[in-house]
C-alpha cells in the first residue's frame, strides 16, 4: 500500500465521517478525498508527474493536507519544509531537490521571487492563503505604492528592475553606498533587507508596494499582538536593516521622500506631479477603509 | 509624461489597503464608463500616524492587546477570484476548481520516496531525508499501543506539517485510524483550550513549549475538566514538572517519545502506565533499538553510547547523498548520533547529542552535564554549552550561554565560581556569556549551531552568492 491508496481506503471505510475540521467547518472524508483527487488533476495540468518534487511551504491548513496527498497520489514527492524559513534556508532545499513546483503562501512570495531567478527547475508558485502581514511604524517605515498600467513596462520582469534600479540610485545618494537590487524583491545591504516590494496584478494593472526601513524596526508589541512564541520571535522577521543603521543618521522625512521622489522620476522617465483622489476615488476609498477597519 | 503622485504622511493601518484599492478600482470601472475622466498612473508615498498592523483574513489577531498598545489594526479583505494576487504565480483554489474530483492513484510501490524532509544537523547544509510510504505506514504500525483511539477520538496536531513529528505522528497517523483532526495553522493557547472543548479534542500532538504554554493559560483559567485521553510530547526534551502540573489540571500523563527525522519520528514512548522519568520510554511496536561504543559493539544495561535503530521506519537515505547515507546507515541500523543508554526493561534514556559532545584535555565531554549544573544555581533560567574550537587545534573550549533571572543578580564570574564546586575542573566553563534568550528551533530544541562563533545566518541573502551555489551543484 501506499500513501494515496491509504486515502482512498479510509473514505472508503467511512466516507461521511469528519476528517479535518478547520475554522469551524469540518470537511468529510469523501470531500477530503475528491479535494486531494482536484489537487491532484490541477497540478497534473501543470505538468508536475511521478518522481517530481512538489515543495510545501504551508502552516497547519487544509491545503497543505491537501497537497501532501496530492503529491502522493500523483507519485510525487512532497518536500515540506519550515514556514519560517528565509532566503538561503529556502534556496538551499529548493535547489538540492530540484522542485519543479512550490506551494506556498501569498504571502511567501517576495521571498521565492527573490530566488526564483538562481532555480531554473522551478516552474510554478502556487499561492493560497490570506496570511499577508504588514507592521507599520511611524517613526521607522515608509510606504511607497503604486496602480501603474501593465503596458508602462514590458514585462514584470522590467517592472521590478526599473523600479529596483531607481530605488538604488535614489538611496545611493543618502549614503548608502553599499545598497544593491536584488532582483524581484528587494534593496539590500549587505545580506540583511533594506526595503521589500512586491508586484501584485489585477486584470492590466499592477499594484507596487514598497516597504522601506528608515530606522531600526522593534517588532516586540506587533508580537503580542499576532502572538508570537517567545522562543521564535528572532525567526519570524528575516534579518533587516535600515537607512540608519547603515549610514549612522535617519534622512528627515522630507527629504528621504524628495530622494524617492527625484529617484522614480529620473528611473521612470516621468514628472510625478502632486494630486488628489478623484471623487470616484474618494468613494472607493471610504468604502475599502471601512471594510478593513471593520471588526 | 505626467503621472500622479499622492502624499499621505499622516496615514492609517487602513490607508495603506484603502488608497491603492480604490484608485485599482475606479481605473477598471473607468474602462467601461467613458465619461469619467481616465485614471492616471499614480505613485503614492505614505508614512503612519499610530502603529499599525494589516493582516490578511486568515491571520490570528488579538484585537484587545492591539488597542492597548496603540496598535491601528487594519485587515486585508479574502482575494477571491477578481482581486488582486502576487503578480505571476498559480491560485491553488483556481487551480482546484477546474478539476475534476476523481483520479486515478499511481501505483508507487511502498518503497517508493513519498517525501522529502531536510534536516539540519549540527555542520553542513540541511540534508534531505528520503522517507518512504513504508516509512510512514511503519509509523503508524509503530504506534498502535502508544496512541490508544478509536474512531470517535479526535487529534489536534499543534506540531507543523513541515516537522515530521506533526507530519508523521499528527497527519499520517490520524488518517490511519480514520480519526478526525482538528487543524490549527497558528498556536495560539487560549484558542486550543477553547476549541479543546467545542470539537471534543482527545489527542494532543504537541512539543514540550506549546504542553508548557497550554499550562499557563489553563491555570489562567481555573480549567476544572479536560476532554483529552491522550498526550504526546516530543522533537525536544520535556521537563518532568510539566508532566506533574499537567496531570493535575488535564488528568493525562504527558507521554514523551523519542526519535529523529531519518526514523519517521518516533521509535520510543514512554507509556503512560508504567512511565519512568527521565527516560523516553522502550522501542515501540516492530522498533528496536541498540547501544554501542565506538567500535560497534553491543553495550549491555546502563552503559552509555550511541544510540542505533532499526525497523520499517528507517528512512532509504539522504537525497543525493550516497556518502553520508552510508555513515549512518548500516545492515538497516541507523546511528542517530545520540548518546544514551537503555535499562534492563529496554527504556532508553537520552544524555547527549555525539556531535554536541565537547573535547577538552582529551576528555570527552559532555554539555548536557553542565547545563544541568548550571540550572540548579537559582538565577540561571536556561543555560546552553558549546564547544569553541582552540585555534588550529581538535580542542575546544567551554563556552556557556545563560539566560539569567534576573542579570543584576548575578555575574559571569560567580557563575564560573559556582561551576567548580560542583564540577570535574576539566568541565568548568571558560567563558560566560548572558544573553536575553537563546535561539530555539520551530519545535523548541535550542539551536546550538547557531551559538558557535562560526555560525553563518542562512537567512540573509548574499550579492551574487546562490548564483555560485546554483552553478557549484552543476
Amino acid at each position: 500500500m501506499n500513501l494515496g491508496q491509504l486515502l482512498e481506503a479510509k473514505t472508503k471505510e467511512h466516507p461521511k465521517r469528519a476528517a479535518l475540521i478547520h475554522e469551524g467547518k469540518s470537511v468529510t472524508f469523501d470531500e477530503f478525498n475528491k479535494n486531494v483527487n482536484r489537487l491532484a488533476n490541477g497540478l497534473k495540468g501543470l505538468g508536475i508527474k511521478g518522481g517530481d518534487r512538489v515543495a510545501i511551504m504551508l502552516p497547519n491548513t487544509p491545503e497543505f493536507v491537501y497537497a501532501f496527498f496530492a503529491c502522493q497520489k500523483l507519485g510525487a514527492i512532497a518536500v515540506p519544509f519550515n514556514t519560517m524559513y528565509k532566503g538561503g534556508e529556502i534556496f538551499h532545499i529548493l535547489n538540492d531537490c530540484g522542485a519543479k513546483a512550490i506551494i506556498t503562501l501569498n504571502s511567501m512570495v517576495p521571498l521565492i521571487n527573490e530566488i526564483k531567478p538562481e532555480l531554473p527547475q522551478l516552474r510554478h508558485i502556487i499561492t493560497t492563503g490570506e496570511r499577508t502581514l504588514t507592521f507599520a511604524d511611524p517613526e521607522s517605515t515608509l510606504f511607497l505604492q503604486g496602480v501603474l498600467a501593465k503596458d508602462t513596462f514590458k514585462d514584470l520582469d522590467e517592472a521590478y528592475q526599473r523600479i529596483g534600479d531607481a530605488l538604488v540610485e535614489g538611496f545611493s545618494k543618502t549614503g548608502l553606498d553599499d545598497v544593491w537590487y536584488k532582483q524581484r524583491g528587494s534593496l539590500r545591504v549587505g545580506g540583511k533587507k533594506l526595503a521589500g516590494f512586491s508586484f501584485s496584478e489585477i486584470e492590466n494593472l499592477y499594484i507596487l508596494n514598497v516597504l522601506c526601513f528608515l530606522t531600526p524596526f522593534d517588532p516586540t508589541d506587533f508580537f503580542h499582538v499576532i502572538w508570537v512564541p517567545p522562543e521564535v520571535k528572532d525567526k519570524v522577521i528575516e534579518p533587516l536593516t535600515s537607512i540608519q543603521e547603515a549610514t549612522g543618521k535617519r534622512p528627515t522625512d522630507d527629504a528621504i521622500q524628495k530622494t524617492i521622489i527625484e529617484a522614480l522620476e529620473k528611473g521612470l522617465g516621468v514628472t510625478l506631479q502632486e494630486g488628489a483622489l478623484s471623487r470616484d476615488e474618494i468613494f472607493g476609498y471610504e468604502k475599502y477603509k471601512a471594510t478593513a477597519k471593520k471588526k | 509624461m505626467e503621472w500622479r503622485l499622492l502624499l499621505n504622511p499622516t496615514a492609517e493601518a487602513a490607508d495603506l489597503l484603502a488608497m491603492p484599492a480604490a484608485i485599482a478600482e475606479a481605473r477598471l470601472a473607468g474602462r467601461y464608463i467613458l465619461t469619467t475622466r481616465p485614471v492616471p498612473e499614480t505613485i503614492i508615498i505614505q508614512r503612519v500616524q499610530r502603529k499599525g498592523l494589516v493582516a490578511g483574513a486568515e491571520v490570528g489577531v488579538d484585537r484587545e492587546e492591539a488597542e492597548k498598545r496603540g496598535i491601528d489594526v487594519a485587515v486585508q479583505p479574502r482575494g477571491g477570484r477578481r482581486g488582486a494576487r502576487a503578480a505571476e504565480t498559480t491560485s491553488l483554489q483556481e487551480l482546484m476548481l477546474k478539476a475534476k474530483d476523481k483520479f486515478k492513484t499511481a501505483d508507487s510501490p511502498a518503497n517508493e520516496t513519498a517525501a522529502l524532509i531536510y534536516t539540519s544537523g549540527t555542520t553542513g547544509d540541511p540534508k534531505g531525508t528520503m522517507l518512504t510510504h513504508e516509512n510512514f505506514l511503519g509509523e503508524c504500525e509503530a504506534t498502535t499501543e502508544v496512541i490508544q483511539t478509536t474512531e470517535t477520538d479526535r487529534f489536534a496536531t499543534l506540531v507543523p506539517f513541515f516537522h515530521i513529528y506533526g507530519l508523521a505522528v499528527g497527519l499520517v497517523v490520524s488518517l490511519f485510524r480514520g480519526c478526525g483532526m482538528v487543524l490549527f495553522p497558528q498556536w495560539l493557547p487560549r484558542q486550543l483550550l477553547r476549541r479543546m472543548h467545542e470539537e471534543k479534542i482527545s489527542v494532543l500532538v504537541a512539543i514540550p513549549t506549546q504542553y508548557h504554554h497550554l499550562l499557563l493559560a489553563a491555570k489562567k483559567k481555573a480549567l476544572t475538566e479536560s476532554p483529552l485521553t491522550c498526550c504526546i510530547s516530543g522533537a525536544a526534551p520535556l521537563p518532568v514538572q510539566v508532566i506533574k502540573e499537567f496531570k493535575k489540571i488535564f488528568g493525562v500523563d504527558i507521554m514523551e517519545g523519542y526519535g529523529l527525522t531519518e526514523t519517521t519520528a518516533a521509535v520510543s514512548v514512554n507509556p503512560s502506565d508504567k512511565t519512568k522519568p527521565g527516560s523516553v520510554g522502550p522501542p515501540t511496536k516492530g522498533i528496536e533499538i541498540k547501544i554501542v561504543d565506538d567500535h560497534g559493539k553491543t553495550l549491555p544495561p546502563h552503559e552509555a553510547g550511541e544510540i542505533l535503530v532499526k525497523g520499517k521506519v528507517v528512512m532509504k537515505g539522504y537525497y543525493n547523498l550516497p556518502e553520508e547515507t552510508r555513515a549512518v546507515l548500516k545492515e538497516g541500523w541507523f546511528s542517530t548520533g545520540d548518546i544514551g543508554y537503555q535499562d534492563e526493561e529496554g527504556y532508553v534514556f537520552i544524555t547527549d547529542r555525539k556531535k554536541d559532545i565537547i573535547i577538552k584535555g582529551g576528555f570527552n565531554i559532555s554539555p548536557t552535564e553542565i547545563e544541568e549544573c548550571l540550572c540548579t544555581h537559582p538565577q540561571v533560567q536556561e543555560a546552553a554549552v558549546v564547544g569553541q574550537k582552540v585555534k588550529g587545534g581538535r580542542e575546544e573550549a567551554i563556552k556557556a550561554f545563560i539566560v539569567p533571572v534576573e542579570s543584576e543578580k548575578i555575574t559571569p564570574a560567580e557563575l564560573i565560581k559556582f561551576c567548580r564546586t560542583n564540577l570535574a575542573p576539566y568541565k568548568v566553563p571558560d567563558e560566560v556569556v548572558f544573553r536575553e534568550d537563546l535561539p530555539n528551533s520551530a519545535s523548541g530544541k535550542v539551536l546550538k549551531k547557531e551559538l558557535r562563533e562560526d555560525y553563518k545566518d542562512m537567512r540573509m541573502i548574499e550579492r551574487n552568492e546562490l548564483r555560485t551555489a546554483a552553478r557549484g551543484k552543476d
